[in-house]
């Protein structure tokens, strides 16, 4: 790949960088993320991977902008209330960088499209905020074999990690099965701090180049756990587990679970 | 010297919005159940009926999951750690609006108190019309996106056309 004297210029504060160099930015420039979630994680994370020149990065969202997202969904502006999401972080996108080049899926990610939206991508970032998805997630990008870069957050507290399928443990290593809503936290403590997305996303972003570049050591096997409130951050051992009922010795979860039937599942349970 | 419990955000409302106590107690067991005597509710947040886990909480001993030591018979010392790391899905609750537009033969059926009886959602009027032939009700939803759907979808199972409110009418 030849660099233009503006591709050169932008990326010198990469390129300088003997970790990354030349070698590493052709890197950047040549693969693909797939970001799942264009909201409070997907748009730090996305602004970064976009200013990085990642080459090619995919978007998936259905949801349309709210006022109440501009709190926290940096990347979407006052007047793209209204809009649909992927556009309006494809706009944002471009300003940045024209280098990279946007695809937006407007999907809802069930059963019987994940495998078709993650197929060409390297890395897939789960900014999604809701847990049917996020299993479906990890049991694709396990089954496809796709480093996935986890975050998830709640109110004051985020959680951030790298899945490794044959690497490391799952998603269901830590977490075989979802809760049941009326054990997860009710309405009247719902939100999120504006800034916590923030920073949950831009270590996503971090994990993703570094694991395009094979550089460092990524958050696979450890949780990272981030306190705002506290200001604390903490790390878990995450081990494989061999009971997981998806990458365990025995696993019983041998193909998707349908996104709809799942959601009944896992209410009437 | 004690042990020190971090408890997760979503288990705040129990401690008083505490994000660490103190404890006693010789295995992990003992401590959850101190925690219970000290904080009504906790136990059953953490565990099955049996005491065991639940399947989406994890309990880590200093930053080792007890699940890979000895479960909740691990044994604690003073000093030691416990981290409460139940699962989080992320983002915010939606909180999302919506015009009712109710067909005359149903006008008088309570099918907004089935909708926050039968899913997780607050409902919450915004405004209405409501007449022997005409009823239109401009409604906020409040709870997880995939619940607000389901109830979407029941409105309409119900002949009620359901629109999105775009911009903010009823703030």
């Amino acid at each position: 790949m030849e660099f233009t004297e503006e591709q050169i210029k932008r990326y010198a504060r990469h390129i300088i960088l003997p970790e990354v160099g030349g070698e590493g930015q052709e890197k950047l420039l040549s693969s693909k993320i797939l970001l799942i979630g264009a909201g409070g994680l997907g748009a730090p994370c996305g602004y970064y991977l976009g200013a990085a020149g990642i080459g090619t990065l995919g978007i998936v969202d259905f949801d349309i902008v709210d006022l109440s997202n501009l709190q926290r969904q940096i990347w979407h502006g006052t007047k793209d209330v209204g809009r649909y999401k992927v556009d309006s972080a494809k706009d944002s996108i471009e300003r940045i960088n024209p280098d990279v080049k946007v695809i937006t899926y407007k999907d809802k990610i069930d059963s019987a499209n994940i495998k078709e939206l993650i197929k060409d991508y390297d890395v897939i970032v789960d900014a999604t905020d809701n847990f049917p998805a996020r299993y479906l997630i990890n049991d694709a990008c396990h089954f496809m074999n796709k480093p996935l870069v986890y975050g998830s957050i709640f109110r004051f507290e985020g959680q951030v990690t790298v899945f490794l399928p044959d690497k490391g443990p799952c998603y269901r290593c830590l977490f075989s099965t979802p809760p049941p809503p009326g054990l997860v936290p009710s309405c009247q403590e719902a939100g999120v701090l504006g800034v916590l997305p923030g920073v949950i996303g831009a270590i996503q972003a971090n994990e993703a180049i570094k694991i395009t570049l094979g550089v460092g050591n990524t958050l696979n096997g450890r949780l990272l756990i981030y306190d705002a409130l506290d200001m604390k951050f903490t790390e878990m051992k995450l081990r494989k587990d061999k009971c997981c009922p998806l990458c365990g010795e025995n696993p019983n979860i041998l193909d998707l679970i349908d996104y709809e039937e799942f959601c009944e599942l896992y209410h009437h349970e | 010297m004690p042990i020190t419990v971090r408890i997760p955000t979503p288990l705040r409302t129990l401690t008083n919005g505490k994000s660490e106590v103190e404890t006693t107690g010789a295995t992990i067991i003992e401590i959850i159940d101190n925690l219970e005597n000290n904080y009504a509710g906790i136990k059953e947040r953490i565990c099955e009926q049996n005491s065991q886990i639940r399947r989406f909480v994890n309990v880590y001993l200093n930053d080792e999951d007890i699940r890979f030591l000895d479960n909740i018979n691990s044994s604690v010392k003073d000093g030691d750690t416990i981290s409460i790391i139940p699962a989080i899905a992320g983002g915010a609750f939606e909180r999302k609006k919506f015009y009712l537009n109710y067909p005359q033969e149903v006008i008088k059926e309570p099918i907004i108190y089935q909708v926050g009886k039968n899913f997780n959602v607050i409902t919450n009027i915004r405004s209405a019309s409501i007449s022997n032939d005409i009823g239109i009700i401009a409604l906020e939803l409040e709870g997880e996106p995939a619940e607000i759907e389901k109830a979407v979808k029941f409105f309409e199972s119900k002949g009620i056309t359901v629109e999105p409110i775009v911009l903010d009418v009823v703030e």
